[in-house]
């Protein structure tokens, strides 16, 4: 009797574990692949392993019609080799792309002629905390500035930034810099970009197109490849060892050495 | 990027990868269909030719 009911309440529990199945089974069908219910890990695992299975597959099946042809398999490898190389290609760099997706390296950011894999970050949110304990830095020295009079792109391979220059921007050049940058975000327009270089920059008399940097910045090294959008909506990025400012810009390594000096804290 | 723009990113990069292999073992398959109808008409060919001389003798 106790038998009887033994296997009475394992039939119960197996209808129940086949009903969780069937459920979670529906709701994988219904998303395809539920990228919610596993983790990110699992999931570049799985699509990693379904790749390098797939390109098996291929290089090890044949038509049906092979198998009444003899001694083809050293030819027909040869005939082959140029298609198996692309799917080898196709697949390592896949499983290299989804790896690097994973780590949280997945973009590269071409700094002058070298291509750098970046992680992207959204920068003023990552370093939030950080500056709130960061240290002070001003400029030291002088800097470079001229107007531009008409529309130019000014590229920036140290930093890896793009910026276009509007006619009336100030494009400032520190002189430790290989190259310029536009000065101001994109998002205030013209003459507030002009009120804030003045705000920010004093003249020097008798040194025409030499400035001399007011602000004060709160920086933090980073120990990272970043790439991230400033608020102006532009693409930037800066390797290990440079620098992020409060203002939501990087400043390359080298610059950041060259132009400033930290503000010691008075005791 | 957050978790799940990285499990898109990977959706993508899976997706386009697998559309490539299947392009790709498309075109292998293709390669050895020809080549194995090839050899068939060398065969046949061959056989013919033999049973050419055969009558002839």
């Amino acid at each position: 009797m106790d038998i009887e009911k033994t296997i009475a309440k394992l039939v119960i529990s197996f209808n129940e574990i086949t009903k969780e199945n069937e459920a979670l089974n529906a709701t994988k069908a219904e998303t395809g692949f539920d990228n919610k219910k596993i983790t990110l890990a699992e999931q570049a695992t799985t699509r990693t392993n379904e790749i390098n299975e797939k390109a098996e597959e291929i290089e090890t099946t044949t038509p049906s019609e092979i198998s009444q042809i003899e001694n083809l398999g050293g030819e027909i490898g040869n005939m082959t080799a140029g298609v198996d190389k692309k799917i080898e290609t196709v697949k390592s760099e896949a499983v290299k792309e989804i790896e690097a997706v994973k780590e949280g390296v997945n973009e590269e950011v071409a700094f002058g002629d070298e291509k750098v894999p970046c992680k992207r970050v959204d920068m003023l949110k990552e370093y939030a905390e950080a500056f709130k304990t960061a240290d002070s830095y001003r400029k030291v020295g002088t800097v470079e500035a001229r107007q531009a009079k008409e529309r130019e792109e000014i590229a920036t391979s140290q930093d890896g930034m793009k910026n276009f220059a509007e006619p009336g921007d100030w494009i400032i050049k520190n002189p430790s810099d290989k190259d310029p940058y536009v000065f101001g975000s994109k998002e205030d327009p013209i003459e507030v970009r002009q009120a804030k270089f003045a705000k920010k920059y004093d003249v020097i008399e008798g040194e025409e197109g030499k400035f001399r940097p007011k602000g004060i910045i709160k920086a933090i090294k980073v120990n990272e490849n970043i790439v991230f959008d400033t608020s102006w909506g532009e693409k930037m990025a800066v390797k290990a060892g440079g620098w992020v400012a409060d203002g939501g810009y990087a400043i390359a390594e080298d610059s950041f050495n060259n132009t400033y000096e930290k503000i010691e804290e008075k005791k | 990027m957050t978790k799940e723009e990285q499990a898109k990113k990977i959706e993508e990069i899976y997706n386009e990868a697998m559309q490539k292999l299947e392009k790709l073992g498309g075109e292998r398959t293709n390669i050895i269909r020809v080549y194995i109808k090839e050899l068939e008409a060398q065969k046949i060919d061959a056989i013919r030719a033999s049973l050419r001389i055969s009558t002839n003798k």
